[in-house]
């Protein structure tokens, strides 16, 4: 794989994870909100 | 019943703007003699690997401030720092995988700094398993807190062993006996702006992880207080005999 | 019972730990050998590392892969290395060397670059028609 190659996939794993990650917060925030406001 | 926790938006636009400029400066900054473009890693490796140790250290203290006070909500910032410095540690492993692979020639080597590192990473995982021994937050958070406080002394040891030990993976260019390696000056920057985009991230992370918090703890008093089993009317008892 | 079980457990893990990081790291703490440390040790036939900086001008290519001298700056060794030498290797740069000693020269088959903690940038050397940020967002 060429320097620029090796850069991308870094970047790519970097950021693709921090997405990932902050997705699932953000889901799991919906998830149990949606759960507390059901519960009435 | 009314959601009792202040959810926040802003904490996404920071994560947002600080990816933006930190991967801006990144990639107009210099090349590097030796590893040429190869360095751009270091920019988000070395960030992440500190990153790992605020979470952990923010874990140390949230742990060591509930044994001292038994109040909960310190227990909430350990939780939710550990999982945030489990995400970091394991970041900081596979970049450095990558970079391993690109500059070294290889994945990954017992060398102690990586072989420490790792160990790390399963510990708080051990963490974040503990957590999930027991419902009752009093009984979680001592467990918790016991090994959250016996965790930290790694961190100096994972950060100090490429000096005590010889190792593969190269020393500290910043934090280090000497005075900082990094000679070109938009490196530096770059990687001091890539340590404070990293910061903020965690921060807004911390704010989010915590939030959920608050919402989980919520949610498991409603499901004490109510008189309904837990798993309530989703689970159907099988009919023996019952078939066609 | 119920209040042994939080110390009992997380001193159950550090314990593990412990046993875990004794045994694997008391042999690998110690990376690579130094030429010097080489130098002063009889040839065993076992494997082990060396490591060191590549000696300028020393770098000579064979049929099966490419000589050359680690030096620490005190003694330096002749490396016999079998196969095609790592990517960002050249004169000067730190090696580490998998193989065996035989008192004389010590025989590698394996090779990996060892990288120093400076960052150093010749600005007139950088090619700013260079590609850059190409397909940065791929993984």
């Amino acid at each position: 794989m060429t320097e620029w190659g090796w850069v991308a996939f870094a970047y790519g794993v970097a950021y693709g994870s921090f997405f990932l990650y902050a997705g699932s917060i953000a889901l799991r925030i919906n998830r149990a909100r949606q759960s507390i406001e059901r519960s009435e | 019943m009314k959601v009792q926790t202040r959810i926040r938006w802003w904490p996404w636009a920071a994560v947002a703007l600080s990816l933006v400029v930190a991967f801006t400066l990144s990639m107009i900054s210099p090349r590097d003699d030796v590893q040429g473009e190869l360095v751009r890693i270091m920019y988000i490796h070395v960030p992440a690997a500190w990153l790992a140790y605020v979470a952990f250290f923010m874990t140390f203290v949230g742990s060591l401030t509930y044994l001292l006070t038994k109040n909960l909500r310190w227990d909430r910032i350990a939780a939710a720092s550990a999982e945030i410095g489990v995400f970091f540690t394991g970041l900081t492993l596979v970049l450095g995988m990558i970079w391993g692979k690109s500059t070294w020639g290889v994945w990954w080597t017992w060398d102690a700094r990586l072989t420490l590192t790792a160990i790390m990473f399963f510990v708080y995982l051990g963490y974040l398993a503990l957590r999930r021994t027991t419902d009752d937050p009093v009984a979680r958070a001592s467990r918790a807190s016991v090994l959250g406080v016996l965790g930290a002394v790694q961190i100096p040891i994972v950060h100090f062993s490429v000096v005590w030990w010889r190792t593969l993976h190269q020393p500290p260019s910043i934090v280090r006996p000497d005075s900082p390696a990094i000679q070109e000056p938009l490196m530096l920057i770059t990687l001091i702006v890539g340590v404070v985009a990293f910061t903020i991230i965690y921060i807004s992370l911390m704010i989010k992880r915590i939030e959920l918090t608050h919402l989980e703890d919520q949610l498991t008093e409603i499901e004490h207080s109510t008189d309904q089993p837990v798993a309530g009317e989703a689970v159907v008892v099988p009919e023996l005999g019952a078939r066609p | 019972m119920k209040r042994y079980w939080k110390f009992i457990v997380p001193a159950g893990i550090v314990v593990v730990i412990l046993i875990v990081l004794m045994i694997s790291l008391n042999s690998s703490l110690v990376y690579f050998n130094t030429p010097t440390e080489l130098t002063e040790q009889a040839a065993d036939g076992g494997r082990l590392r060396l490591g060191g900086q590549v000696v300028p001008g020393s770098v000579a290519d064979t049929t099966a892969g490419v000589t050359f001298d680690v030096t620490d700056g005190r003694e330096s060794v002749t490396v016999v290395h079998v196969g095609a030498p790592q990517q960002l290797f050249q004169e000067g740069i730190g090696v580490v060397v998998e193989g065996t000693w035989d008192g004389t020269s010590f025989h590698s088959d394996t090779m990996l670059v060892k990288h120093d903690e400076t960052y150093t940038s010749d600005e007139g050397d950088y090619d700013p028609n260079h590609p850059t940020g190409d397909g940065s967002d791929e993984a």
